[in-house]
Formats: structure tokens, sequence, C-alpha cells
């Protein structure tokens, strides 16, 4: 019978590829966890401050509850950063899918003269960063020794629409004066591995794990090359450099084409990304075929975030999940189970649950097994 | 040298150049009818576009420039057809989805104002550029917000 692992043995498992006892769920939580315990991001956040207590208390239930292995520490959206910079956020007062911002800090080409000025920013200048970084040190003292905690966030033109720019007026910017998005994502960056470095102090005990949501759904593989690539390799190079971590990425986009791939493909070889996390577009299959036998790296397997896992019903899950796994046929090394793009906030428990626990089900290795128990 | 005019012209448009406007303001100076620009520049400039989305070499920065630089000139065109009606129906934007999906739906959509003329071309034009504005939006955020009845 093979040894019940904890959740980081299943990562080290599964980043060596070694058989884990389950494959591991990375549900890539965020507002759920909160809308899953009863609250709103109201009561979590305001647009300055983060309650880093309630956040930790949310997601410790979560993990609990659902039993999923691959936790963020704290509540994570896209306003980290924001307001001491001089933009605002949205607090949606009913369901919303993430605190938003309403304001950025960039509106024209001209602010980023003063925009400068506050540069470099200090993550512990943020109420909502300190708030995230307390709900770190909380989590990663409750479960740091059974569970990753991976630091996160993003790099390059993500990174620069997040803190400082709307993606419509970005996308413009990128065609009509690409050495200003250059000088956002080399500041973007910058801010990136600051808050990676101030999570990591705070008890992430785990890769890093970077998000990239242009990717090849806004912009071309060719800006790929400008606004993403390099950008990743520096975070990736600090992060080993820094604190001897690897670095997983979720990006977006179809990377199924001849152009598309050769980005992805130097991302892995030149940057150095350590794991991939792709979108609902890319099915297991290919996924083993393009990633994980053709570059050897550990990669995640995609189940729908809306339909089946938000929809359900549970037996649509379990059905889809079998199919998922069954996929990719044996051994079956190297692979963890992830949604598109993350589980959704408004998914219910029980659907979640019906997710793990089918992974666990039909991913129990030697993947096949199942049917004899 | 009309068809210098023209094709420099539906070139700006591709590549989103900011010296549209005045290359068809040249156009219309040197009696090239506004009806011509729109259907011997403006169809081809936007079939541009839609190939290169559907060879990987357009995304949304280059589709907005080009919509920009459309725009442009559409304004120089607009005064020739001052007080006219729409006489046909003009199609509608249906499409959605990946970058290149989004190409053939260009293609596609422009096939269809192939038989339309003059001020329809205007009002085609528009109903063009609102389909494509509209898509440039997060993918992850219209699916996270996709569920929430």
């Amino acid at each position: 019978m093979t040894k019940l692992m904890t959740p980081k043995e299943r990562l080290a498992a599964v980043d060596e590829f070694r058989e884990p006892d389950v494959m591991p769920v990375f549900p890539r939580i965020m507002a759920q966890a909160i809308y899953g315990k009863g609250l709103m991001l109201g009561d979590i956040s305001t647009k300055t401050e983060i309650d880093g207590e309630k956040v930790a208390e949310a997601f410790l239930e979560s993990v609990k509850e659902v039993g999923y292995d691959w936790p963020f520490g704290g509540y994570m959206d896209h306003g980290f950063g924001v307001p001491p910079l001089g933009g605002t956020l949205k607090i949606p007062d009913k369901f919303g899918v993430s605190v938003s911002i309403d304001e950025p800090v960039i509106k024209e080409r001209s602010d980023w003269a003063s925009v400068q000025k506050k540069l470099p920013l200090d993550p512990m200048k943020d109420g909502r960063c300190r708030g995230t970084l307390q709900s770190i040190k909380i989590i990663s003292k409750e479960i740091g020794d059974t569970h990753p905690l991976f630091a996160a966030y993003y790099t390059g033109i993500t990174a620069a629409n997040i803190l400082f720019r709307k993606v419509s007026d970005l996308s413009l910017d990128a065609s009509e004066d690409p050495e200003f998005v250059d000088e956002l994502c080399k500041a973007a960056t910058a801010w990136c591995n600051d808050w990676i470095r101030a999570q990591y102090e705070a008890g992430c005990n785990s890769f890093c794990y970077l998000g990239d949501h242009f990717g090849t759904d806004l912009i071309s593989p060719k800006m790929g090359e400008r606004f993403i690539l390099p950008y990743i390799a520096d975070t990736v190079a600090m992060v080993k450099k820094e604190f001897g971590q690897k670095t997983y990425l979720h990006i977006h986009g179809n990377f199924k084409g001849p152009k598309a791939y050769n980005l992805l493909e130097r991302l892995v070889k030149e940057a150095g990304v350590d794991g991939l996390h792709m979108d609902e577009k890319h099915d297991p299959k290919w996924i083993k075929e393009n990633i994980v036998e053709k570059w050897h790296i550990p990669a995640g397997i995609i189940v729908h975030g809306a339909d089946p896992i938000q929809s359900g019903p549970p037996e649509k899950i379990d059905a889809h999940v079998k199919e998922a796994i069954e996929a990719i046929g044996t051994p079956g090394l190297g692979y963890f189970m992830a949604p598109s793009c993350q589980v959704l906030p408004d998914t219910s428990n029980a659907n979640f649950k019906a997710w793990v626990g089918a992974t666990h089900k039909y991913g129990k290795y030697p993947l096949g097994s199942w049917k004899q128990d | 040298m009309s068809n210098e005019k023209i094709t420099a012209l539906a070139r700006a448009v591709a590549t989103g150049k900011a010296d549209a406007q005045k290359l068809a303001q040249e156009a219309v100076s040197a009696q090239i009818a506004p009806a011509e620009i729109l259907k011997d520049a403006l169809i081809p400039a936007m079939k541009t576009v839609g190939e290169g989305m559907k060879e990987e070499e357009y995304a949304f920065p280059e589709i907005q420039s080009a919509v920009k630089a459309l725009q442009s000139v559409l304004d120089i065109l607009r005064p020739a057809f001052e007080g006219a009606s729409s006489s046909a129906e003009i199609p509608k934007w249906e499409g959605a989805g990946e970058l290149y999906e989004l190409g053939g739906h260009l293609l596609t959509f422009l096939d269809k104002g192939a038989g339309l003329r003059g001020y329809d071309l205007i009002l085609f034009f528009d109903e063009c550029i609102r389909g494509l504005l509209e898509q440039v939006a997060l993918p992850c955020h219209k699916q996270a917000a996709s569920t929430h009845k």
C-alpha cells in the first residue's frame, strides 16, 4: 500500500517525476475561499487594507474542508501596490470576481513621470500587502510543515497592466509606443520581485507561481518575446538566486500555433520556467505530448473552471476528471490537476470537493490502480 | 496614381499608421471618390488585419491601432455622406473567441460588406469597429464573470 504523502511531498514527487500517492490539486484559489466561507470581499478588504486574520481563517478552513493540496497564503487580486501609487480600487458590494481597479495609476502616458517618482514601491507601505503578509504568516505557521505555500504574482506586461494601466490602453501603447511599455514592464517587474521577496520573508516556503494573463490571448507571440519573456526570466532568476526555489507559470492563450509554441518553448528553455499551467484551450493529451514528454517539465492538466467545476453536478465533474487523467495514461508522472484559470469565485464547496475528491480517486498511483479498490 | 494612393492608404490603415488620415485627405483631394476609398482601400486593409490575426502576427495592439487609423479615415469620409440614409441591412458583428477565430470572423464579416455601397459601408465599418473593440478584455475575467447569474 502506498504511503500517504503530505501535499508538500506530492509537490516534490511531481516535480521530480516520481510517483506521488495521488495526483495533487492546485486550485489557484483566490476569491472562492472567501465566498466559500459565506463572506463577501468587502468583509476582508477595504480599498487600502486587508484583514489578514480573516483571510487566513477563510483559507485555512477552505484547505481543511475541501482538501486540496496547494493553497496560496492569502487572498490574491490585482490591487496590490495600486493605492500607494495613486490608483483606486473597487470593492464589490455583492458578488464580484475580485477586488478590481477602479481608477488606474496611469490614465495618460504623461502621468508616467510623476508615478516614477513614487518608485520603487515598498510592499510594506500598502496596507493590503501588509494584511496579505499577515495571512501568509498565519497560514504558514498552521500548515506550512505539510503544505507548500507558493509566492505568487505577475511579471512583465501583465504586471504593468495590473499595477499601472488599463488593458485597452496598455494594448494600444504596445503598438504605438513600445518603448513606453518596456519601461512599464521593467518597473512593474521590479515591484513584482519585491512583492515576491516579501511573501517569502513572511512564510512562503515553496515555489514561485507566476501568472500571465496576456499570453497570446491579447498580444502576438512576437510581442510576447518583448513584453513577457525577458521579465519572466528576470523573476525566475531572482527566485532561484535569492530563495533557491523553482518557478511555475500559469499563462493564458492558445499556444498550439507554431509561433506561440515557439514562445512557450523559449519561456521554458531560455527564461527557465520549471513547470507550466496552461488554460482550457489545451487538453491533457496536448499537454502530455507537447510539454511534459517533450520538455520533461511538470504541467497541470486542466478541468475547466466554469464547466464542469462551477456548473456541476458532481457526477459530471467526476466524469471529466476521470477522462482527463485517463488521457495522460501511465505512468503519468509530472502532472498535477488544475483549473482554468482558477476555481471560479462562485463555485460551491460541494463542487470544489467533488473535483478534488475525484482527482485523488482517479489520480491514485500507479495510475489506474483505483479500479482495484 | 490613384491606385498608388489607395494602396498606400490601405497599408497605412492595416499597419495602424498615424498618417492614414493624411493619406485619406490626399486621396479625397485627388478626386478619388469616397466610395472607392471605402471599397478599395479600407476593405483590403481590414482583410490584412484579419489575415494577420489568423497567422499569429496580429493581436489586440495591432488591431487597436488599425482600428484607430480606420476611424481617422472614416472621419474624413463621413462628411461626403451627410444627410444620407442607409439603404441596406448592415450585417451585425457576432464574432467572439480566440484571436485566430476572430480573424476568421473578420474576414467573413468583410465579405458580407462587399455588396454594400457608399454610406452603408460607413455604417458597416462602424459596426466592425464596435465588434472588434468589444473583444479587448481579459479572457480570464470574462470567464470568471460568466458563471455568475
